[in-house]
């Protein structure tokens, strides 16, 4: 298949989504939104692992080609759909605003910009044309994308088929797929993207579709608050990144990708203040799309939505796209000296500040939340740390994480429908006979995110840590904040098995014993009061006859049997494709390959042994305070009661943001209200009873008696007679 | 029949039909049909000339694209001794804005079916007459002619507001037209001193705006700096910028839902194409001059208003103060002036067009749920998703669009009239451009705890809202969904704003051009004065050389 | 127009206009009967015509006379309006006396 034909990608689920738009109109045509939405996607990831590998530059051998010192123009393609925002050609003017006056300073301004044209104008001299803005629906393909557009797509049919099982009776069903598909066009947008501003598009369409998809129970008011909080928090990200462009724009005097990065790369290029700034903008973009700190609040909230959703747009997909720009831009990020260990560091402290906090969580998703975003924080210390095996391990990381957290996530989402919502790990307990494939299929999830030895997540966090370790103990110029972040790395590696076993251990071993929640599968709506008030919740009475948990529907179970095998094996399979696809994208167009440590020094092996022994004790760890000895859980956790206290309620983030901007603001607002009433209302009122004022004054000269006018008509006739003969003299 | 008599039918077309209404309709359903055949005439006729301007020019080029005026009257006297005419011409900017009015006015006369309850012979007959006066002032091309459409937009609508408005119509209308009348006889004072100086410097009275433009940029800086601020004085009360805005939020909260479209989506943009025609090239020194300083009141406006949304409890009220925080950019985009770039002007158009798409849509939503439950009270509705999805589907898109979603036609303009701040280094730049970014978060979280409030949440209807007996159990009927008028009047607008969201390139180039014409004197202003700065540098070093020689042979 | 007017008659004529004039003014603030009071401001009207066509034939154009005519036209029209208006205000209150009116007051 022709690599142009990937422009239909994202073409095909905005189809679907216009298609579900329709289905919601009857509820009776609803239930063929799953398979056109299933089938959109399914094709736009035929289309995209056919199509999109027939334009990568390959090397002799047929393997995808290093990128090292290569033009972003040769390692991919562009291939373009439609104009969006396309604009003429311009004159390009000096630095002081002047049209160049001779012919030396035209082609001095046209070295300065890319595919610039001189044009002799008569008297006026010379003029140089360079492009407009051009911002179009065009496809930029190279190794990166196609990573990218096999987890969007894959992991993306995989959880449409699930929801179509999971979403089954509820009455927006169709509403659900349309907000899927457009998530799905939004997503292959942004990152087949060849422009910021379509990048852009993508970036806030996403936001879009997760907003949409959390509301999606829009009667739960914690939903609604939800949906908006996480439109709110990414909107600022946003501001940066919209910062960030025109930054990039008025720099590179384009949006074009490619184009940006061949001219940053380039050995002439000097940077200047506004290279050192753009990725700081760029990044609070990627730190509220990705949930770091500070914009990491909104992710939690997020799973108000449905579980589908929470798989795929807050664990797998969305929130990862904070990491593929970063990679993507690479090369931008290196010309500013701080922009690169800023994102690291930033990772590095998520990732255990997060995890910190789900150690303490009772709510099964809210762990898995939290857990992604420390797994993000992961991703962000390896793609900030500007070698190659870190960035490999950043980008293989989303990879291996798309598979195990949707995993987690579908099965939580299992144990959630099987119990009508109950998701409170201390009510649950021992379930793996009642729902067997769940428990074994969660079980396959947690070792991978523990990293135990051979799993997936094992492979990719290992090269994480060990490109940290390599930076902070590299030979030539080494940085000890690097070891500390290693370090910290480690830690958090140690957690997060714990955390992980701590909920499956509770959940599925022990003594069976469960409470059922009170949410419906969905079709709360008959049941709901008609005032509505209470209309999440269902009367008691109706699930009577279901009120044991029951595994679930082998719909649903399908897709979490290809994702267990991803999370057991894509480790050992993906390896070294995948190597080879981060190695061939712009990620590394400038990043050296040679290794910074001494050969001798066997660093990965090393650190898989480290970490190897740190999940395991990890995991033992939970296994003797969660499942064989509960009772020294408990008491551990009566004597830590302040810290953990401290950690249930996730550090109150949450107040000091409310209290430090929100209540401000608002009150702000009042105060501005209070403003434009009195003051500035009152301005013009003043400025208005001015002439009444004068008014008041006139007034008493108009008394209506027809004499009183004849009388001071004769003393006007008097005056102006006496002026006249006073003029004469 | 050619081009330039079917432009000068747009206006008299709807002032006939004016007539018509007054005189012959005298059954209530007469006028309302009336008006829409005569609306949609009309937006018949405006798209034929539409159509027309996409047309290969002599030079190869589109009309469209092209600079300047393409299709105009030579005008039909009106005062010879003075240099009155009555003449009109249509360029890209004007083009659009006029699609925009004829655009919006069928949809608002089928959106105003059941709004009126009585007289609809005047209503209906206001309306007509507001088109022919909107659609003049943006095809004038004589002063006076202009000015006198531009007032007169004024009268029907003041008794729009006052007849037809709620409950304090009366003061409403009255702040209205005081705040605007006031306003513009300043205006009419700088724009009869440019025609007095015009005449002064060529001999003759002439009211041509084009003869005018030119011989006002050859004012002194402060006669310019006195002309900005007349102009000023009118447009920006109309468009309405910080801190003349107080009359706007009363005004559309009284205003009938079709006052409040027409107020929104056309009326405001009177101003800033006034300030756009008129401020930019006529008084190109004091424009770069004042930049800086009308930017910061755009900028405070942009914030302040965001902010007060926010608190708002009226949702019409919150809307209308929504308009004065995006018209803000508008003007911030007008006033980027640079050297190499006219991002802003242009994105400020593109702004102007998709602000009255996507705010005359949200109106008509509001009016929508106003007829059903007589209320505007934000804190009365909640959940209405689970009853009106349709509606609520509309709500949310128009909200998207006026929040600037990517992909919908709000985010173009925004996104330019930003851009084109943040590289107008020589007026505004950057910090100005990431003050009116804060702008789009408020402006987001404003629009969607408005959202949150009327659609999302438990179900809450307000309390007797008069509509079927069911309300003395304390149950409420179950309001009905949009019907198909409704909906027919909300899917023209919503296809114009994804489609101008998702394909806005003709536009922009169409008004690349026009733009960049209006834009030229106060960019070669820049260029002089950069010029000027060089020669400054210079001679100081000289001066410094003659010095040191100076030293060395002593 | 063969000759036009001399300084010396042009003076009895504007004399004769003030006076007339003068005379209208006086009787207006004097008197309080309605109709006396219009027909005292016809002869302030008519002080003033005679002052126009003495100026025009002094100056020798026909502005002033064509003035008078336009004046006169009015003045006629002006006459039949305000008497109707004065019988109209007597059927209303019975009395032709001027200070019984006074509904402009501010």
């Amino acid at each position: 298949m022709d690599v142009s034909m990937v422009k239909w990608i994202p073409w095909i689920s905005l189809l679907s989504a216009a298609i579900c738009g329709v289905l919601c109109f009857r509820r009776a045509w609803g239930v063929w939104a799953a398979p056109v939405t299933i089938t959109a996607i399914a094709a736009s990831f035929v289309v995209a692992m056919l199509a999109a590998p027939s334009g990568l530059l390959r090397d002799d051998d047929g393997r995808i080609a290093d990128a090292l010192g290569k033009s972003p123009h040769d390692i991919g393609q562009t291939v373009k759909a439609i104009d969006w925002i396309n604009l003429n050609e311009r004159d390009a003017l000096m630095d002081d605003g002047s049209p160049p006056a001779t012919l030396e300073e035209a082609r001095g301004l046209a070295d300065q910009h890319q595919s610039a044209r001189i044009i002799e104008s008569g008297e006026a001299g010379y003029s140089v044309r360079v492009p407009g803005l051009s911002a179009n629906f065009s496809y930029y393909i190279d190794p990166l994308t196609l990573l990218m557009l096999f987890v969007v797509c894959g992991i993306g049919s995989l959880v449409a088929i699930y929801g179509a099982g999971y979403m089954k009776g509820d009455k927006g069903y169709a509403r659900f797929f349309a907000a899927v598909s457009i998530f799905i066009f939004a997503m292959t947008s942004m990152v087949m993207g060849d422009n910021l501003v379509l990048l852009f598009l993508g970036w806030e369409m996403v936001g879009l579709a997760s907003y949409l998809l959390i509301g999606y129970y829009f009667k739960k008011p914690s939903a609604a608050a939800a949906a908006r909080k996480a439109f709110i928090v990414n909107r600022i990200g946003d501001l940066g990144f919209a910062l960030g462009i025109f930054l990039t724009y008025m720099r590179y005097d384009t949006v074009v990708i490619s184009e940006v990065l061949a001219m940053a790369t380039s050995p002439e290029h000097v940077a200047d203040w506004r290279d050192y700034w753009i990725p700081f903008l760029l990044m609070l973009g990627a730190l509220g799309k990705s949930a770091q700190i500070p914009l990491y609040v909104w992710l939690p909230d997020a799973m108000e939505g449905p579980t589908p959703v929470s798989a795929l747009i807050h664990a797998a997909t969305m929130v990862t796209s904070g990491v593929y720009m970063i990679a993507r831009l690479h090369p931008l990020f290196e010309n500013s000296p701080y922009a690169l260990p800023t994102v690291a560091t930033i990772g590095g402290v998520t990732a255990f500040f997060a995890a910190t906090i789900a150690t303490s969580q009772f709510d099964l998703k809210k762990i898995y939340a939290y857990s992604t975003v420390s797994q993000l924080g992961y991703m962000f210390l390896g793609v900030g740390m500007g070698v190659r095996y870190a960035i490999f391990g950043g980008l293989f990381h989303l990879l291996t994480h798309a598979f195990f957290k949707a995993l987690l996530f579908l099965t939580s989402g299992n144990v959630m429908h099987g119990t009508h919502g109950q998701l409170d790990i201390r009510k649950l307990s021992g379930l793996r006979h009642l729902m067997p494939f769940t428990c074994w299929l969660m079980l396959a999830g947690c070792l991978s995110l523990a990293a135990f030895p051979l799993t997936a997540g094992f492979f990719s966090k290992d090269a994480i840590l060990v490109g940290v370790f390599e930076q902070g103990l590299a030979e030539t110029d080494p940085n000890r904040w690097y070891v500390v972040l290693g370090v910290l790395g480690l830690v958090t590696a140690f957690l997060t098995p714990f955390y992980a076993f701590r909920a499956w251990f509770r959940v599925f071993m022990g003594p069976e014993k469960y409470e059922m929640g009170t949410e419906a599968h969905g079709d709360e709506e008959e049941h709901a009061h008609p005032s509505g008030a209470d209309s999440h919740l269902i009367d008691e009475d109706h699930h009577a006859h279901d009120d044991k948990p029951h595994e679930a529907s082998w719909l649903m179970l399908a897709p979490l049997f290809v994702l267990a095998l991803g999370a057991l094996f894509v480790g050992i399979i993906g390896y070294k494709p995948v190597k080879e696809l981060v190695e061939g994208s712009t990620a590394v167009i400038s990043t050296g390959k040679e290794s910074l440590i001494s050969a001798d020094l066997n660093l990965t092996l090393i650190i898989q042994i480290a970490s190897g022994i740190i999940a395991t004790l990890g995991i033992l760890t939970a296994a003797y305070f969660h499942w064989l000895n509960r009772q020294a859980g408990q008491n551990l956790a009566d004597r830590l009661a302040g810290p953990i206290r401290v950690l249930e309620n996730k550090y109150w983030v949450d107040e000091i943001y409310d209290l430090a901007i929100v209540k401000p603001l608002r009150l702000l607002g009042w105060i501005f209200q209070l403003v434009d009433t009195l003051l500035v209302g009152g301005l013009v009122k003043l400025f208005g009873w001015l002439p009444r004022l004068l008014g008041q004054l006139a007034r008493p000269s108009q008394s209506g008696v027809l004499h009183g006018y004849g009388l001071s008509m004769l003393a006007g006739v008097a005056l102006l007679v006496l002026l006249i003969l006073l003029a004469a003299r | 029949m050619n081009a330039p008599t079917l432009m000068a039918l747009l206006i008299i077309l709807p002032a006939l039909s004016a007539v018509l209404i007054w005189t012959c309709a005298h059954r209530s359903g007469l006028a309302w049909a009336w008006s829409m055949i005569s609306t949609t005439l009309i937006f018949a006729l405006s798209l034929v000339l539409f159509v027309w301007s996409w047309r290969t020019g002599a030079d190869g080029e589109r009309l469209i694209n092209s600079a300047g005026d393409f299709f105009h009257t030579q005008g039909v006297a009106w005062v010879d001794n003075l240099g009155l005419r009555f003449s009109m011409g249509m360029d890209s900017i004007t083009m659009w804005l006029v699609m925009l009015t004829t655009f919006l006015m069928p949809l608002v006369v089928l959106g105003s079916r059941s709004a009126v309850e009585s007289r609809h012979r005047e209503f209906f007959g206001w309306l007509m007459l507001l088109q022919a006066a909107m659609i003049g002032t943006f095809i004038a091309r004589d002063l006076i002619f202009f000015y006198v459409c531009f007032e007169f937009t004024l009268i029907p609508l003041f008794f729009l507001i006052g007849v037809f408005g709620s409950t304090d119509r009366l003061k409403a209308a009255r702040v209205f037209f005081l705040y605007t009348f006031t306003g513009s006889m300043l205006t009419f004072a700088g724009l009869l001193y440019v025609a007095w100086y015009s005449a002064g410097i060529t001999g003759s009275w002439t009211f041509d705006i084009a003869t005018l433009t030119e011989s006002a940029q050859t004012m002194s800086t402060s006669q310019q700096g006195m002309v900005l601020l007349a102009l000023l004085a009118g447009f920006a009360v109309k468009v309405p910028l910080f801190p003349v805005h107080t009359w706007l939020p009363l005004a559309h909260t009284e205003a009938p839902t079709a006052g409040s479209v027409i107020l929104a989506g056309v009326l405001l943009k009177l101003g800033t194409y006034g300030l756009i025609r008129f401020a930019l090239p006529m008084v190109p020194e004091a424009a770069v001059d004042f930049a800086p300083y009308i930017g910061v009141f755009a900028v405070i406006g942009i914030l302040y208003t965001a902010l007060i949304c926010w608190v708002q409890k009226d949702i019409k009220k919150l809307i209308a103060y929504s308009s004065v925080s995006h018209l803000g950019f508008c003007v911030l985009g007008i006033f980027a002036i640079a050297g190499n770039q006219h991002l802003g002007q242009s994105g400020a158009v593109l702004y102007m067009v998709n602000h009255g798409l996507a705010t005359g849509a949200l109106f008509l939503c509001v009016g929508m749920i106003y007829e059903r439950f007589h209320t505007r009270e934000m804190r009365q509705y909640g959940g209405i998703a689970a009853v009106m999805p349709v509606w609520s589907f509309f709500f949310v898109f128009f909200c998207l669009a006026s929040v600037g979603l990517p992909g919908l036609n709000g985010f173009v303009g925004e996104f330019l009239t930003t851009m084109g701040t943040f590289l107008s280094r020589e007026t505004l730049g950057i910090g100005y451009a990431v003050a009116a970014a804060f702008g789009m978060i408020l402006g987001a979280i404003y629009i969607l705890y408005m959202v949150g409030k009327i659609i999302f949440g438990p179900l809450k209807l307000p309390e007797s809202n008069g509509h079927g007996p069911d309300d003395q159990h304390g149950h409420h009927a179950k309001p009905r969904d949009l019907n198909s008028r409704e909906i027919t009047t909300l899917v023209p607008l919503a296809a114009a704003c994804l489609f101008l969201g998702l394909y806005p390139t003709p536009m922009l180039r169409s008004l690349d051009r026009s733009v960049e014409q209006l834009v030229e004197p106060a960019r070669q202003v820049l260029v002089e004065r950069s010029r000027n700065d060089e020669h400054a540098d210079t001679a100081l070093v000289q001066i410094d050389a003659r010095k040191l020689e100076e030293g060395t042979d002593r | 127009m063969s000759t036009p007017l001399s300084g010396m008659l042009l003076s009895h004529f504007l004399m004769t206009g003030a006076i007339l004039f003068g005379l209208g003014l006086i009787g207006f603030v004097t008197r309080r009967n309605l109709i006396i009071m219009f027909l005292c401001t016809e002869l302030m009207f008519q002080g003033v015509v005679i002052s126009l066509v003495s100026l025009s034939l002094h100056h020798g154009n026909f502005e002033g006379q064509t003035f008078v005519i336009f004046v006169l036209t009015i003045a006629a029209a002006e006459a039949a309006l305000a008497l109707g208006l004065v019988v109209l205000l007597y059927r209303g209150r019975k009395t032709l006396d001027g200070t019984a009116w006074a509904l402009l007051r501010g």
